[in-house]
């Protein structure tokens, strides 16, 4: 069951545990617009802090690098365009595909950067209680004028609760269907269809069955609302974060 | 003063795809009585119960729960009327364990501490306290259907409705849920469970309801109905079947 743990709240007490999600929210977009702005000399400090902001919460290296493997496909995909269609002095040429130096560098540039957002996006998801994020996406869409907040908060609650049903319900269809010899590797449309069908049937079994629950729990849009509070360590912080912002855009 | 906490008129129900779910079914529960329903696979005994919670609604006839009919105050009914799914799995609305138990709480619109103090209350009910950071789908099946359990109690309804509470469970597991409907029948709440297995808590049952085929065979104390209950597919309690040759040899 280890494997359905990415993406989780992982207990804990230290003071990014404790902070308001509010001020949570705000710093990751602080920081993620500090690395966007940032330099390569900027981002070599940013880097080897968020390493330690990470060792500091008690996760360890092993899970962010098992965690990263799940976007490398995407971060490789990333790297080779941005190798091919950046310009400049060719140092390999295949046919009209070229790849120069700046390619390389701003492909390598562009992964680092995205790697550290994704980081500070872990960090975000694993020290936040999704109640928590619940109420963050409710104060957040709150001054918007017929969105309903709660609605949408619980929809994202929903969503964070069926990652692990997918999860499992994939690894079930895929176990049936290799114990009845089906096609264990490889890609084929036959695959596919014999996998994606009836997993997304048990999943809409699963969500209807779900929404039965809710409904005989009570479920009704207006809730007792979640309790957020910000203090003055959660001020401070905002304020580290936001110092950490005009450094990087003056760096 | 109700004399009766629950009861049922002439209650009709038959589904879309034309599969008979109830026919003419009455029948009366005292309060804090503990009552089994049991029938074979496709007896009608999980539409029985959601038409207790209100998911389902009578065709003809009426179901009155405290002598409030189901139709009028659906909400209402829902909050007095608890129920108990047969897939813990199913059942699990929150990302931890705690969030789970919250979510009822919650629908209620209870102050934020009191949400708390239930919710601390019910996982010290179902012996859950230490995994409350847990998140739910990487309990055992005992834990996860005790979390279940916790999900109603912190609702505090007059009524707990229990679909299949033994199935797929252990030794262990089943006697640490039997310990926990003990518990509620103590408390003087009105019980409601179904099974096709009626081994596991005859010896506690006030009542037993028999059904076939969405029809009901009959009502009244085990004692009366367990010579026929095989006639339906309901398999009879080991112990009543050992004392068959003493009874026929008494006789």
């Amino acid at each position: 069951m280890a494997e359905l743990d990415i993406f989780g709240y992982r207990h804990g007490s230290t003071l990014v545990h404790r902070m308001d999600v509010r001020c949570k929210l705000i710093s990751l977009l602080l920081l993620t617009s500090a690395i966007v702005a940032a330099e390569a000399v900027m981002m070599g400090l940013l880097t080897p802090a968020a390493i330690l902001l990470w060792v500091g919460l008690g996760l360890p290296l092993r899970v962010l690098s098992r965690e990263m493997r799940v976007f490398g496909l995407f971060l490789l995909l990333v790297f080779v365009i941005r190798v091919l269609v950046t310009p400049g002095a060719s140092l390999l040429e295949w046919g009209n595909v070229s790849i120069s130096r700046e390619g390389l560098q701003e492909g390598g540039f562009v992964v680092w950067r995205l790697m550290m957002i994704l980081v500070l996006g872990l960090v975000f998801v694993t020290t936040t209680r999704p109640s928590d994020l619940k109420a963050a996406v409710q104060w957040l869409l709150r001054p918007i004028p017929f969105l309903p907040g709660r609605k949408a908060a619980t929809m994202v609650g929903l969503i964070v609760r069926f990652i692990p049903v997918l999860h499992q319900q994939v690894r079930e269809t895929r176990s049936a269907m290799t114990a009845r010899g089906g096609i264990r590797k490889g890609f084929s449309i036959r695959r596919i269809r014999y996998l994606v069908l009836p997993t997304m049937r048990r999943v809409m079994l699963a969500a209807d069955q779900l929404s039965l629950a809710m409904l005989a729990r009570g479920y009704q849009e207006e809730r007792t609302d979640p309790n957020l509070r910000a203090t003055l360590p959660d001020g401070l912080a905002l304020a580290a974060v936001g110092a950490v912002l005009v450094l990087a855009l003056i760096v | 003063m109700v004399d009766a906490m629950i009861r049922l008129e002439n209650v009709c129900f038959t589904y879309g795809d034309g599969g008979v779910g109830l026919q003419d079914i009455s029948f009366e529960v005292p309060e804090g009585e503990l009552v089994v329903v049991a029938g074979a696979n496709g007896s009608g005994k999980t539409t029985l119960l959601k038409h207790l919670n209100g998911l389902l609604l009578p065709q003809s006839g009426r179901v009155e729960i405290g002598g409030i009919c189901t139709g009028d105050d659906l909400l209402g009914i829902r909050r007095r009327v608890g129920m108990v799914f047969q897939h813990a799995d199913a059942q699990i609305v929150g990302e931890t364990v705690a969030e789970d138990v919250a979510f009822g709480p919650e629908n209620l619109l209870l102050p934020r501490p009191e949400v708390d103090r239930r919710v601390a209350e019910a996982l010290a009910a179902v012996e859950l306290t230490h995994k409350e950071h847990q998140r739910p789908h990487l309990l055992s099946g005992g834990e996860k259907r005790r979390l279940t359990i916790a999900d109603i109690l912190a609702m505090r309804p007059d009524v707990v409705v229990f679909d299949e509470p033994f199935s797929s469970l252990d030794l262990f597991g089943v006697q640490q849920v039997l310990r926990q409907i003990l518990a509620i029948r103590d408390a003087g709440r009105t019980l409601v469970v179904t099974t096709h297995d009626i081994d596991k808590i005859i010896a506690h049952t006030d009542r037993l309801v028999l059904l076939h085929e969405g029809r009901l065979v009959g009502t009244g104390p085990p004692a009366d109905w367990l010579p026929v209950v095989e006639q339906y597919g309901v398999r009879q309690p080991e112990g009543f079947r050992l004392g068959r040759p003493l009874r026929s040899w008494l006789n």
